[in-house]
Parts: structure tokens; C-alpha cells; sequence
């Protein structure tokens, strides 16, 4: 570090992450010239639990890793599981559990551009945004009894059967969702103000992004064409028809394109499904307790990128080893670097961009040295403040 | 489904070594500690398999199995098997900058340690963590209510 770096910790009580995690920003003046991270503050030893409960205790655990994806970790584990049993999960169950995923997806991806749109300042797009994910979540509420963790997936296919009348109704919705995501996509392509604040921020290039092996979205912006759902088809993907959507921007903006036509394209999917939607059973009658010795990976592509989930058996109920990799840690490091560069005033939408869970963002505590005023810690919504005014007083943007 | 026929080029690629086919898509190699660097690099320059998915650690009672997980195409995983007592393995930090990660997270879980890697500093454990406690190992224990769980000083 020279004379004239500063180092800011942010963090680790602020769980901008799925997990609460640390990062030092070596600054400037107002640029970062360097990022490290730390992670692990909300380890809560789910490995090594599963090691000691049955296939289907662990299903219930593993939902609860995270409160937005639950059901791509269940999905996951359930289909390493059905791998090693070598069940055959009847059509409908696998329709069932595709559709969860996409609505999940949609929630997700809504949720996350609301908070974008929060942290650079622009609170209309995330009322207007947080509202319309309500009728996302009325419908998951609908289908699975539940808003979060939905408890859909079993070994062997899905709990609850779906009624023609709800069938109906989620077409139904699905026409609102559709017109309000027209405008969306016009806000988030051509705002200037939004546009400014996102365009070029938080870079990184495509050789960067392979070589940190960056997954999803994050990954799709900065042009990789990958998509576990083409690459690694799962559950009832081959029978829908759907693009992968990539941009070639490699910034913040590159993001937002990709994860608002990422919405539209989840969109014609649930309508395939559901028009689609073949009769029959929803999940195998008789699962064994007992699953055989064996080892499978599986690979999901959750609304932040590729999960993958490994499960060893051992001939008896309980698992051997069950390893989770969730994608943000995947993209971890690679989001770390692609803040260099930027100011300070970006750092809340370039952490952000990853998609990282904003639970309990208030809490963030972040220090800053000021060699005038000594040691002085502010919270993330002051950070983010922060950013709006930074920008206002700088750059004239204003919403 | 791709036309190109794995398991025939894998078993070439890799000849002398295991090559296993489990399902459509995954793909079994096992290769030695000292290989792994060239059995990398054959499925970079000879499969165009790159991403690193993962790194799963596992504890055999007699020994380590690594699995390094890489996707493409299809997912080709190698299984590494390392000494129990020599807990070492050559790290992929310049060969995929993914790994590093993964490497830590070993490292704090199961001490497995990554010959070569930059940055060793505790990613999952708490700073204070005692030494020498692996918790993925199967010979550390859950701790059963009533039992003190393991803890820092502080």
C-alpha cells in the first residue's frame, strides 16, 4: 500500500451476501485500486449435519441454505439422489418441479432488479418492481402453500399436485406480468439517468470471467454462453423451447439486459408448462430408505448461475458426504475484482450485481479512516447514500 | 447430445489411468497427484473443458479423495487420491484461477493442503478456530446437546 491508499473494510455484519462476508477496499482518493474478501460468517456446518440425518431430513435442511433459491438446492440434491436410486420421476413431476423453478427464477430476478434500482437511487423502478414480484409470489403461495421454501420436491418427484383452476389462474397472471415487463425492459435498457449510473461500472471481461470460472448471469454478461439448463439438461428443459441470453457489455448494464430478458424468456417457459402440462403422477409411489452405495453430481442453474450439489452414499439411510456449491461462491472472487476501478460511490450496485441476498442490508457496518476525523463507522444505507449524492453532485444525475 | 464418442477419446487421452462412464454426461478419470497439472491441461487443449465447477473433498477413513469437477460439454471429474498423513496436493492457481476457492475451503475443512497457492488465509473457519480441528474429517464429531462444542478463545 502507498502513502496515500486507505484501506475500507466493509463489513462482515451485512449480509449483502447469502452469508455475511468481509471485504477490504484498498482506495485512492475515490478510485479502488484493490479488493479481498472473506467469507464463511454464517457457516452453519450443513455438510457435515446431512452426514448425520436421512435422505429426506436433509432434504428439509438443504432448503433452508437460502431463503431466495431454496428450491434449486432441493431440486439439485433431490436429482443426485434419484440418480443413485435410478428412479424414473413421472412427466407431471418433473413439469411441476420445472415450473417452481421458474417462478422462482422470476421472483429472484425481480427481487434483484429492485434492489439495483434501490441502490443507485432510482425507488420509483423498486416500488414499481417489488410490487409486481408480489404476483410472482401469490402464485408460488398458491402452488406450494408457501411464499418461501417452498417444501414442493420429493425423492422420486413433487408433493403437491396442481388443480385446473390454478392452472388457470397462473395463465392468467401471467398476461400482467408480461405488459408490466415491457416497461421494465424500456427502463433498463434506456433511462439516461439509470444508464449512467450503470453503464461501465463494475467491468469484467470475458477471458477474466472464464478463467475465475464465473457462472450465470454474471457470467452471460460478460458474453459466456453458458446455461446448465442447454448444456446439462435437467428435468422437463428439453421439452421447452428457450434462448440463453448473453451480452457483450461485461458491466453492470450487461447484467440488468440479461437478467430482464432472462424473465421474459422464464415467462414463455411457465406458459409452455402449463399449456404443456402432462397428465399422470406426480412423484414415484414407493421410494426405498435405504439408498444403494453410490456417488452423483448434479448440476442446476439457479437464478445466480450453476448450483451443484454432490451426494455419496453408503448403502444406508443416511448420506456419506453431501458437498453443496452454492454460484455465488463461485462468482465471489470474480465480483471481488471486477469492483478495481470503480469509485466508492459504486460500490453498493457493483456488489450488488452479483445478486447477493440484501436480507438484512442495514446492518452493514462499513469503517472509513478519515485522518481528520479519526476512525468513523457508517452503515450501508449511508454508503449508499453516500452514492447517491456522490453522483448528483458530480455527475448531475438525479432521479 | 454431442456426436463426439467421450469415453473412446477420454480412455486415449488418459490412457493407463481408470476412465468410468456413470450416465449420459459424467465422466470419471482417475489420475495420480502428479498428473494433475497434465490431465488439466490435456482436458483444456484436447476437450475444451475449462470451467472448474467445483472441488469436493472427501474423507475415505484411509485416505483423501479429491474430485475437481469440470464441465463443458459433458463433466469430466478427476478423482485425485491423496496420503491421509500427507495431506498434499498440487494446487490449480495458475492453471484455473477458480480453484482458489475451492483450495481454501479444503484447506479449512479438511486441511488438506494446496502446494502452490497464493493466499492460505482462513475462509470458512472463524480466525480464532483451534488448530489442527478439520471438522469434515470423520473423526471429529458432532457435538451432542450437553457436549461443548468446539471454540475460539474468544
Amino acid at each position: 500500500m502507498g502513502e496515500k491508499t486507505i484501506r475500507i473494510p466493509i463489513g462482515p455484519q451485512h449480509p449483502f451476501l447469502k452469508e455475511p462476508a468481509k471485504f477490504d477496499f484498498d482506495i485512492s482518493g475515490e478510485e479502488i485500486i484493490g479488493a479481498r474478501m472473506r467469507i464463511g460468517y454464517n457457516h452453519r456446518g450443513m455438510e457435515k449435519a446431512c452426514e448425520e440425518r436421512n435422505y429426506y431430513q436433509c432434504l428439509y435442511l438443504l432448503e433452508r441454505i437460502c431463503g431466495i433459491c431454496s428450491h434449486s438446492h432441493t431440486t439439485c440434491y433431490v436429482q443426485a439422489v434419484e440418480d443413485i436410486l435410478k428412479l424414473e420421476v413421472p412427466k407431471r413431476g418433473l413439469y411441476l418441479r420445472t415450473l417452481v423453478c421458474e417462478l422462482e427464477r422470476l421472483h429472484s430476478h425481480f427481487l434483484w432488479l429492485g434492489v439495483a434500482a434501490h441502490e443507485v437511487g432510482f425507488d420509483t423502478l423498486f416500488m414499481y418492481v417489488w410490487r409486481d414480484r408480489e404476483v410472482v409470489m401469490e402464485i408460488l403461495e398458491e402452488i406450494s402453500g408457501n411464499r418461501v421454501n417452498y417444501a414442493i420436491n420429493t425423492i422420486g418427484g413433487v408433493r403437491r399436485d396442481l388443480t385446473e383452476e390454478q392452472r388457470k389462474k397462473i395463465l392468467g397472471s401471467l398476461d400482467l406480468l408480461k405488459k408490466r415487463l415491457d416497461y421494465y425492459t424500456h427502463i433498463g435498457t434506456h433511462e439516461p439517468s439509470f444508464l449512467a449510473r450503470i453503464q461501465g461500472v463494475g467491468k469484467m471481461s470475458k477471458e477474466r470471467a472464464i478463467q475465475m470460472c464465473a457462472v450465470g448471469p454474471f457470467a452471460r454478461a460478460s458474453g459466456l454462453d453458458v446455461d446448465v439448463r442447454r448444456d446439462d439438461q435437467y428435468a422437463a428443459y428439453g421439452d421447452l423451447d428457450f434462448k440463453v441470453i448473453t451480452s457483450d457489455q461485461c458491466d453492470v448494464l450487461g447484467r440488468v439486459i440479461v437478467r430482464v430478458l432472462e424473465i421474459a424468456e422464464s415467462l414463455k417457459m411457465i406458459q409452455q408448462l402449463l399449456t404443456k402440462l402432462p397428465e399422470g403422477d406426480i412423484a414415484v409411489k414407493k421410494v426405498p430408505r435405504r439408498v444403494p452405495a453410490g456417488f452423483s453430481i448434479s448440476r442446476y442453474e439457479a437464478p445466480r448461475g450453476e448450483d451443484v450439489h454432490y451426494v455419496r452414499s453408503n448403502g444406508t439411510e443416511k448420506p456419506e458426504r453431501v458437498k453443496v456449491r452454492a454460484p455465488t461462491m463461485a462468482n465471489l472472487e470474480a465480483a471481488t475484482e471486477s469492483i478495481v476501478g470503480s469509485f466508492i460511490a459504486d460500490i453498493p450496485i457493483a456488489i450488488a450485481s452479483i445478486d447477493p441476498c440484501f436480507s438484512c442490508t442495514d446492518r452493514t457496518a462499513v469503517v472509513l479512516n478519515d485522518k481528520k476525523k479519526g476512525m468513523r463507522i457508517t452503515t450501508w444505507e449511508e454508503l449508499r447514500r453516500y452514492g447517491v449524492d456522490w453522483y448528483r453532485k458530480n455527475k448531475g444525475i438525479h432521479f | 447430445m454431442s456426436q463426439r464418442d467421450y469415453l473412446k477419446d477420454l480412455g486415449q487421452a488418459f490412457a493407463g489411468t481408470e476412465v468410468k462412464q456413470s450416465s449420459d454426461r459424467r465422466f470419471w478419470v482417475t489420475v495420480s497427484t502428479d498428473d494433475l497439472h497434465t490431465a488439466v491441461q490435456i482436458l483444456k487443449d484436447r476437450f475444451s473443458i475449462f470451467h472448474l465447477s467445483t472441488i469436493v473433498g472427501e474423507d475415505m477413513r484411509d485416505s483423501f479423495l479429491l474430485s475437481y469437477v469440470f464441465s463443458g460439454e459433458v463433466v469430466v471429474t478427476l478423482t485425485v487420491k491423496i496420503n491421509r498423513e500427507k495431506p498434499e496436493v498440487p494446487s490449480l492457481a495458475g492453471l484455473a484461477q477458480g480453484s482458489l476457492v475451492y483450495e481454501r475451503e479444503l484447506h479449512d475443512l479438511f486441511g488438506i493442503i494446496p502446494v502452490g497457492h497464493p493466499d492460505l488465509r482462513r475462509q470458512i473457519l472463524p480466525e480464532d478456530w483451534p488448530e489442527g480441528l478439520f471438522p469434515l474429517r470423520k473423526d471429529v464429531q458432532v457435538p451432542r446437546a450437553g457436549q461443548e462444542a468446539p471454540k475460539g478463545e474468544n
